[in-house]
């Protein structure tokens, strides 16, 4: 029968025909690589029919899709494909794939579907990655993964707002580790998916309550260990913006030991379990109040080395008081001395001077004497000299003499005579009488009217 | 005479002596004056005696007192 025949052909005989040619063209299984769409609704269905579409880069517009099934008997080895690779991802809308396929063609649909064999998952997993760097790459920039890590840090972080699944393990580890410690932990528990589709909504609105609600000094994101899908939940733009909006520190312990998500990256510092994320805070208390302990001995040792410092100078500067007041005294000591001695010499020298003074003026006092009395002796001698000269005895003997009248009066010149008259003239020796013959009126020396 | 001052009586004696230097003293006043001085000179002699005497006192009994 050939594709030329005369005869027509039923639908069923042309379905046929084109399964014929589908399956000589395609001989093989091919790889598909394409995003899944349609899968979610259809999952729990025996078997899962849904497309495969490619996008166009720019415009994300589908410019080709086809069907695919999932038959019920391959689903096991799917799973168990994507167990070996750790559960890494699961099979969900939006999520590239590269399937390996068998190209088929169902008559009573007329369509072209694939049918799938089986999955890479490297392939899904690489693109997961570097969607992953892309997104930190961008969270980065925009400086997301470091505004929560700018938060101070409480010193004594007790009252914590924890994110987990309530009463799960994950709780209960970190419940425990903190409840272990001693300290006065309180935690508030919101009661959140940690898996799954829902869980970044639920993560980012449990963040929102504990930003709303305030008066925390932490927020913990955490969750135990189990199954590693879904953890890429957590490679979320959303919580990690949330994360950044913080007004406290988050602390994350969703972590992984390969798989760091993003959420740990956005969070001030993120651990491996529930009970690493607890002993960190129960730490950070500890090392507070081992460093109270600290200061208060550092306090204790700084205040003693003070004291012993004061009391060090206080006793110097009671021996340079002492040193300064044994200098001072001994100075006014040697003043004392010295005024003493003043005291001593000074006295004796004005008494001596004052004597001194006395005895000079005894002396002058004799000599004043003396000079008095010579005088005094010659001026007398001169009066005696001017007596004697004066005596009329002594002029008498140097020839002169005296003439006097009868009744004794002196002649003192010719008038008083009269010739006839006897007159008296005395001597030195003796005297005589005579009488006067002849009177003559004239002038005379004076020697010659004496005579 | 009895209460006349130290530096009274050097003044009077240093005028007896001034005017019989001078002469202006009367000779039958002189003795007088002679007398007078010298029991000037006397008296502030005993003053200066009795005056070291007095400082000689004090100053031994401090010193002794001091030692």
């Amino acid at each position: 029968m050939t594709l030329y025949d005369e005869n027509i052909l039923t639908v069923s005989q042309l379905n046929g025909f084109i399964k014929d040619v589908l399956t000589m063209g395609f001989p093989q299984k091919v790889w598909v690589c394409g995003e899944i769409q349609g899968y979610d609704r259809n999952r729990n269905k025996p078997h899962v029919f849904f497309d495969l579409c490619e996008k166009e880069a720019q415009s994300h517009a589908v410019v080709a899709r086809i069907g695919l099934v999932i038959f019920s008997g391959r689903k096991a080895v799917i799973e168990e494909v994507l167990a070996q690779a750790q559960n890494a991802f699961s099979l969900k809308d939006d999520i590239e794939v590269k399937f390996l396929c068998q190209v088929d063609f169902y008559p009573p649909h007329g369509a072209v579907r694939l049918i799938v064999e089986s999955i890479d998952p490297t392939y899904t997993l690489g693109k997961i990655a570097q969607e992953k760097q892309r997104l930190i790459a961008l969270l980065k920039k925009a400086g997301t993964l470091d505004a929560n890590k700018a938060r101070p840090f409480p010193l004594v972080p007790l009252r914590i707002g924890l994110i987990t699944a309530f009463d799960s393990a994950a709780y209960n580890d970190f419940v425990s580790e903190l409840s272990g410690s001693g300290y006065g932990f309180q935690v508030f528990c919101r009661d959140t998916l940690m898996q799954g589709a829902k869980a970044e909504k639920d993560v980012v609105a449990a963040l929102k309550i504990f930003e709303k609600t305030g008066g925390l000094d932490v927020v913990v994101i955490t969750r135990g260990g189990g199954a590693i899908a879904e953890l890429s939940c957590f490679d979320s733009r959303a919580i990690a913006e949330t994360i950044a909006a913080m007004p406290v520190p988050v602390v994350s312990g969703i972590g992984h030991e390969i798989n760091i998500t993003i959420t740990d990256l956005a969070a001030h510092s993120y651990h491996k379990t529930p009970t690493a994320a607890a002993r960190s805070l129960v730490e950070r208390v500890g090392g507070f109040i081992a460093g109270l302990e600290e200061k208060s001995r550092d306090l204790k040792d700084k205040a003693q080395a003070m004291i012993a410092g004061k009391e060090r100078r206080l006793r110097q500067a009671a021996q340079d008081l002492q040193q300064v007041a044994f200098f001072s005294l001994k100075y006014q000591d040697q003043e004392l001395k010295r005024v003493e001695k003043g005291l001593t010499v000074i006295p004796l020298k004005l008494v001596r001077d004052a004597a001194r003074a006395v005895e000079a003026r005894g002396l002058a006092l004799s000599s004043a004497l003396r000079a008095f009395q010579k005088a005094a002796s010659a001026r007398l001698r001169h009066y005696r000299s001017v007596v004697e000269l004066a005596d009329p005895a002594n002029i008498i003997r140097k020839g002169f003499s005296l003439t006097r009248l009868p009744d004794g009066t002196l002649v003192r010149n010719s008038g008083q005579v009269r010739p006839g008259d006897t007159v008296r003239t005395e001597l030195s020796d003796g005297c005589f009488d005579s009488r006067v013959n002849t009177i003559v009126k004239e002038a005379r020396s004076e020697g010659d009217k004496i005579q | 005479m009895k209460e006349i001052k130290y530096s009274k009586a050097i003044e009077k004696l240093d005028e007896i002596i001034r005017r019989i230097e001078q002469e202006e003293i009367d000779v039958d006043e002189l003795s007088v004056k002679v007398k007078e001085a010298v029991e000037l000179i006397e008296l502030c002699k005993s003053k200066i005696e009795k005056a070291e005497c007095e400082v000689r006192q004090v100053v031994d009994a401090f010193q002794e007192g001091e030692s």
